[in-house]
């Protein structure tokens, strides 16, 4: 049963999707606010993109390593269109649980690719 | 100058989309729904096995070549479809007939006729009770209108980036617009694909002369680029001398060089039993250009003859690619569930733009003081679409459940029960006052889905009390989906209620009211 691999590879694509999708989303200004209540310096903000950016990347990567280019693809872009929906549904209605899941899925993501990849 | 740009590309996607909408959200649906074809075929006949059992290729292949030799050994062409990952059985095919075998035994098996997941995926190109090729313009035309309206709605949207994230619940129409803007960006990947690709599906028909200035005019020409398109071999004759078949052990060993045996979905056997005998197999795709491989034998010597290249040049590659992509047949559970999940975005983005037309409009009547018949008609066949079709579509599983299983054309009755159900919706939407159809039918859907667990428990004994225990998670997340579906409906109900009451209250109409979202099964 290919079953379980797929779901930990899908995973690990969606935790980091997530992840950095949450990070390119924080970097705006009127999201940020959202969240928390402390406006950040502009700093911060280009931080948050810079490694939403990367994230975002590494997810992709983690979808291509998991199905090859081809299914990895289309794949990452299915994961896309999910983490961009929870993040949309969840700022406005959660916006606290939204900020702690990121918070976990940042690390989470990052320990899981590379487990796959030295696997 | 760029805005009066703006401005004409924001009138032709509104109005594209108030023309052909509601076709447009039939064909979303029912497509959508189709990515699991195979789970409610399994659904709508609760005879078969609870495991789909499933021997090896070289047994299923025995168990079907010994019925068929009984059956049909005279017959020209015999068919086979071996059991797959999702649950599809064994099954023989000679001459118009087909017939279920028992994957184990190999014996005929007698499940009720259904139309399945089959008639949906059929209907979402094909529409129904209309000629083929009128349903194929109709679908092609609206088709166009859709692909026109995802170009013209990414010029109109004026901060993609800047609001990707942004959905503001509770604002009237600000939360509409939010809705329907995310709903397309997110998946726009897939909606250009789905909808650019549906078009491709039928080029041949919506273009004719393209294919006319090559290949000229009248049926054989077109013959010949259809086997040149496919790239179909010149038929072979029987030779009238009878042969036996080689056995099926030898021909696996060789499509074990190209691909492993056990991937194998169909065996096509042309003239079974003669010298000419040919043997044609073919596998699941893996991958979304692999839409097409074929391993072609002669039946008889065992040698190749065939290995079909899935790429036989770039506008061919690009054609499966298009094709791979559309189907999804390549798509294991965890795809097959965001195809899935971006076809209802799709769905739902089209049923908030045809909500949002009609309630500018009422809007801008209401200021204005005024009615319009026009916005009326429109609203009326927005809730006929938008709620009546999940009803009907409910409408097909319940009469799956209710309809005598020996009932004669019971799975055309089926079918036939899902556009009366959508009719007597449309009738709904039409005679009772404007302020009520929407409670009214959300009602309704709420009610169906939510009880159509309950009536699987009482017809069959493939219900959640034996699917869940027993990790049947195909047919399990098929009843959890008509909950799922119907809780949504009926807090949309719920919602709607409370704001007709507090609007109510505050002596203004329905118009303004603010349901977040209609879910859409």
């Amino acid at each position: 049963m290919s079953f379980p691999i797929a779901a930990s590879g899908g995973i690990t694509s969606l935790l980091l999707c997530f992840a950095g999708l949450s990070g390119l989303c924080i970097s705006m200004e009127r999201h940020r606010r959202q969240v928390s209540k402390r406006d950040r310096s502009n700093r911060i903000s280009t931080l948050y993109r810079c490694s939403g950016w990367l994230l975002l990347s590494l997810s992709f990567v983690a979808s291509v390593l998991e199905w090859g280019t081809s299914v990895g693809i289309v794949m990452w872009l299915g994961i896309f269109s999910l983490s961009t929906a929870i993040i949309v549904v969840s700022l406005p209605y959660a916006p606290r649980v939204f900020a702690a899941c990121a918070m976990l899925a940042v690390p989470a993501g990052v320990f899981m690719i590379a487990a796959q990849v030295w696997r | 100058m760029k805005d009066a740009f703006r401005q004409s590309m924001s009138w032709l996607h509104t109005w594209t989309g108030v023309v052909v909408g509601a076709v447009l959200f039939f064909i979303f649906l029912t497509g959508t729904i189709s990515y699991f074809d195979a789970e409610i075929d399994r659904w709508m006949q609760p005879e078969r096995p609870l495991h789909a059992a499933r021997g090896s290729v070289e047994d299923s292949l025995a168990l079907a070549v010994r019925r068929l030799e009984k059956v049909a050994p005279h017959a020209g062409e015999w068919e086979i479809e071996l059991p797959a990952a999702r649950g599809t059985g064994l099954s023989i095919a000679y001459e118009d007939t087909e017939e279920q075998l028992d994957a184990i035994t190999g014996e005929p098996v007698h499940y009720r006729s259904t139309g399945g997941g089959e008639a949906l995926y059929r209907m979402h190109y094909q529409l129904h009770y209309l000629a083929p090729r009128i349903a194929c313009w109709i679908v092609g035309i609206c088709a166009m209108f859709m692909f026109v309206s995802l170009v013209t709605g990414v010029i109109i949207h004026k901060r993609i980036f800047r609001d990707f994230f942004t959905f503001r619940p509770g604002k009237g129409q600000r939360s509409w617009l939010d809705a329907h803007n995310t709903l397309g960006i997110i998946a726009l990947p897939f909606h250009l694909m789905i909808t650019y690709s549906g078009l491709i599906f039928f080029a041949q028909t919506y273009m004719p002369l393209v294919m006319t200035a090559s290949y000229g005019s009248g049926e054989g020409s077109q013959q010949t680029f259809f086997d040149e398109l496919y790239g179909r071999q010149p038929r072979t004759l029987p030779a009238g001398e009878t042969a036996p078949l080689r056995p099926f052990r030898q021909i696996l060993e060789q499509v074990a060089l190209h691909w492993n045996p056990q991937d194998a979905r169909y065996v096509r056997i042309q003239y079974p039993g003669d010298a000419n005998a040919r043997i044609l197999l073919g596998r699941a795709p893996t991958e979304p250009s692999g839409s097409v491989e074929r391993l072609l034998f002669d039946g008889v010597s065992g040698q190749l003859l065939m290995a079909e290249q899935p790429t036989r040049s770039a506008v061919g590659a690009t054609r499966d690619v298009l094709f791979g992509l559309h189907r999804g047949n390549f798509a294991g559970p965890v795809l097959r569930g965001l195809y899935f999940l971006s076809g209802l975005m799709g769905t739902a983005m089209i049923a908030t733009g045809m909500v949002m037309w009609a309630r500018r409009r009422n809007a801008d009547h209401a200021s204005a003081g005024t009615t319009s018949t026009g916005v009326g008609v429109v609203e009326r066949l927005n809730v006929a679409t938008i709620a009546g079709l999940p009803i009907a579509i409910a409408a097909y599983f319940w009469a799956n459940r209710i309809i005598p299983a020996a009932l004669d054309a019971r799975a055309q009755w089926e079918i036939n029960s899902l556009f009366i159900a959508w009719a007597l919706m449309l009738l709904h939407a039409h005679v009772r006052p404007r302020s009520r159809i929407w409670l009214e039918q959300l009602t309704i859907a709420a009610v169906l889905y939510l009880l159509l667990p309950v009536l699987n428990a009482f017809t069959t004994q493939r219900h959640l009390g034996v699917t869940l225990l027993e990790g049947e998670w195909a047919l399990a997340a098929i009843d959890l989906m008509f909950l799922a579906v119907g809780l949504a409906f009926a807090g949309t109900a719920i919602k709607v209620h409370r704001t007709m009451q507090s609007a109510g209250r505050a002596g203004t109409t329905l118009d303004d009211s603010s349901f977040a979202e209609v879910r859409t099964s």
